[in-house]
């Protein structure tokens, strides 16, 4: 079995795995401890003020998208961007096609494909420039938040760099591109639920605990 | 057809003759330019350059070509003609519409998904079990290359 073999092969269902056995862990970790400590919020707890929070944040009709629309219509794009061209890229889905589970879906047009991947990247610049240049984001900021940064944006960049044979044949990294996306696809998905990107799933969480403390001091969730 | 066993004397002549030919053969691989836009329309990757040549020379027939019934592959080698009927995997594998060959055994898997589970799926059993295999990625059988000269050359109906 050569690394190519490895890396699409038992790495990749291994990390899809860590990835989401380890958010499900972290969600239900998260739960039973706040079940033990946070007794006031248990029993302040309203699905109406948690429901309004999602519907409220999870769509730009916030108090930070007035703020900021500039951030935030980025944020949502690189968010949208990202959960969406990896699942919905014809690649991908042949990949599914071939697999044992046989699941066929329909993909996204390769041109959409490419600015949704493009727009990541683009806007991971921004973010890192975001960080370094706001002196209170670069207090606030440590090495993971770079290094994060760069492992999200990775899988990105490598996939262009393959599906357009950017940087050619006939050498190890032009070659090796598919394989090189693919160990950096299974980087992303190990860390997420190590890592300050278990939001995919603690972001949920958090703003629930915002919007029960707030609804039961009546504040505007 | 003669189907009577060789002798020992034909049978070394024929060997001979094939060990002979061989070189011939490999310099010149039988290939196979696979584009489906017939069947798929516009392609979204290059067509492939498939080796059938070298695929011969390593596979039986019946390996890849298959008329499955009952979970038996009954297809009858010695009819694998180049342009007879069920030879090629459009022959059963179409999209839902556009199927070429209708009095073909109907199959539920579409032409894409067969070629990508035919060539992909050997070329990785093949490598997961340490051996030489052809391409496993996009770019070995679609070359992106190969994708802009054709877009450069005049647009023609596909083979």
């Amino acid at each position: 079995m050569d690394v190519l073999a490895l890396a699409e092969g038992p790495l990749l269902w291994i990390s899809l795995g860590v990835f989401a056995v380890g958010l499900v862990t972290r969600a239900a970790l998260f739960l039973v401890e706040s079940r033990e400590k946070d007794k006031i919020f248990w029993q302040h707890f309203k699905w109406k003020w948690v429901l309004a929070t999602m519907a409220k944040w999870l769509v730009p009709a916030n108090r930070t998208v007035a703020k900021d629309p500039v951030f935030c219509a980025l944020a949502y794009a690189f968010h949208f961007c990202l959960i969406v061209a990896p699942i919905w890229c014809l690649p991908h889905i042949i990949y599914w096609e071939t697999s044992r589970l046989a699941w066929s879906f329909t993909a996204l047009p390769d041109g959409l494909a490419d600015w949704m991947t493009l727009a990541v990247l683009a806007i991971a610049v921004y973010l890192l420039i975001r960080r370094l240049s706001s002196p209170d984001l670069r207090y606030l900021s440590t090495a993971s938040d770079y290094v994060l940064l760069v492992i999200t944006a990775l899988p990105f960049l490598t996939a262009y760099l393959s599906v357009h044979q950017s940087l050619g044949t006939g050498n190890l990294l032009g070659d090796n591109m598919q394989l090189i996306h693919i160990l950096t696809g299974e980087l992303m998905l190990v860390v997420v639920p190590f890592t300050k990107l278990s939001h995919a799933v603690l972001f949920f969480f958090s703003r629930a605990a915002t919007a029960v403390e707030f609804g039961r001091r009546e504040y505007s969730i | 057809m003669n189907t009577a066993p060789l002798s020992l004397k034909q049978a070394v002549l024929v060997l001979a003759l094939l060990v002979l030919c061989a070189p011939a053969a490999q310099a010149q691989p039988d290939e196979v330019l696979i584009d489906n836009s017939k069947v798929l329309g516009p392609l979204k990757r290059s067509a492939v350059a498939f080796p059938h040549g070298t695929h011969m020379a390593a596979l039986d027939c019946l390996n890849c070509h298959h008329r499955m019934e009952k979970g038996k592959n009954t297809l009858d080698a010695g009819a694998l003609e180049e342009k007879a009927k069920g030879v090629r995997c459009q022959d059963c594998h179409a999209v839902k519409g556009t199927r070429i060959a209708p009095d073909l055994d109907p199959t539920q898997t579409p032409l894409m998904q067969a070629f990508h589970k035919q060539c992909l799926g050997c070329h990785q059993k093949t490598a997961a079990l340490g051996k030489k295999t052809g391409p496993r990625t996009c770019a070995g059988c679609h070359p992106v290359a190969k994708a802009k000269a054709a877009a450069k050359a005049e647009p023609k109906a596909g083979s």
